[in-house]
């Protein structure tokens, strides 16, 4: 099999989004940024959302925790 | 109201005129001594979302298209106004500098590994994970269904071992990546995986990026491998301390 070098929007805007919310030089210390609860979250990607996944992991694991296994899961696409 | 920064350069260039950003703002220089910030206004708080981060972006790329290679700044970074950024930024100039000469004259280009290089057995289905949980939850009493703790920690353990398959395999593309194009990679990460996608950044010179892609897809000519060459941008990667 021969290799390939494919593009996509999709795999794009996932590194958009890992490059510039996750890299990028850090003036003052820390960044201070508040993740909008629908735009980011609801991009039905397989995403490569470091700073994103973070705060869901945590919310997901709350919730699982307190035997809730079936919320929130649902956003994160299998493919 | 608070200074947004984008990015910075050495040189006194302006943003072209009508350049906007994050929230649609006009985007202008700020000065100092050494350095020039790329900024905006902006309103209080700002909020991770999909057109912030292009905005973002876009300025970025401007500047990169228009002249010397910016240092690119992260996602979020505002001050209470611009004589708190040419303050920050004259206290701090010791360190910019020498980032702002490690990118000069070059770009990143990001390598990316599609999901379907690791075995299936491997993945994290969360939709079938979902419905083994809610099994064993709701109905399944049997003695061997997990709990939810037990099907949570198998789940992160079934991620983990996946991303480190896909970690190690990428590691493997990047070695061949270096070996192929050694002469025209002035600098690389390594690989990060997370949700089914492995990357790693390099960082090539402006005028050497036909020519890595070349060499690269020469590589994927001899090897099964799926890869996409995401790029030129500015430096993110490699805005940090060496």
């Amino acid at each position: 099999m021969s290799g390939e070098v494919f593009d996509h929007a999709p795999l794009e805007l996932s590194d958009l989004i890992n490059r510039v919310l996750d890299k990028g030089a850090v003036i003052a210390g820390s960044v201070t940024i508040s993740v909008g609860d629908i735009d980011l979250i609801q991009l039905d990607l397989t995403v490569v959302l470091t700073a994103i996944e973070t705060v869901r992991s945590a919310e997901r694991g709350r919730r699982e925790l307190q035997g809730d296994v079936n919320a929130d899961v649902r956003v994160l696409p299998a493919d | 109201m608070p200074t947004y920064v984008y990015c910075l350069r050495t040189d006194r260039a302006d943003p072209p005129e009508g350049l906007t950003g994050v929230d649609g703002a006009m985007v202008r220089a700020v000065h100092t001594v050494g350095l020039s910030a790329w900024v905006s206004d902006v309103a209080d708080g700002v909020t991770a979302t999909v057109g912030g981060v292009t905005a973002h972006d876009a300025v970025c790329a401007t500047a990169l298209a228009g002249g010397e290679t910016p240092l690119p700044i992260r996602f979020g970074q505002t001050f209470p106004d611009d004589a708190a950024v040419v303050s920050e930024l004259s206290a701090r100039e010791s360190v910019l500098r020498p980032r702002l000469a490690r990118i000069a004259g070059c770009v990143e280009l990001r390598l990316v590994m599609a999901r379907d290089s690791v075995p299936a057995s491997e993945e994290d289905p969360i939709e079938g994970t979902r419905t083994r949980d809610a099994a064993s939850v709701g109905g399944d009493m049997s003695p061997e269904a997990d709990g939810p703790g037990t099907a949570f920690l198998k789940r992160l353990a079934r991620r983990s071992r996946a991303d480190l398959a896909r970690t190690v395999e990428c590691e493997e593309v990047r070695d061949a990546v270096r070996s192929a194009a050694t002469s025209l990679i002035v600098g690389q990460q390594p690989c990060e995986s997370a949700r089914g996608i492995s990357f790693f950044p390099v960082l090539v010179r402006r005028a050497e990026v036909d020519a890595f892609r070349s060499a690269v897809a020469e590589l994927l000519r001899i090897k099964a491998i799926r890869l996409s060459v995401l790029g030129p941008f500015a430096p993110y990667s490699f805005a940090g301390d060496a």
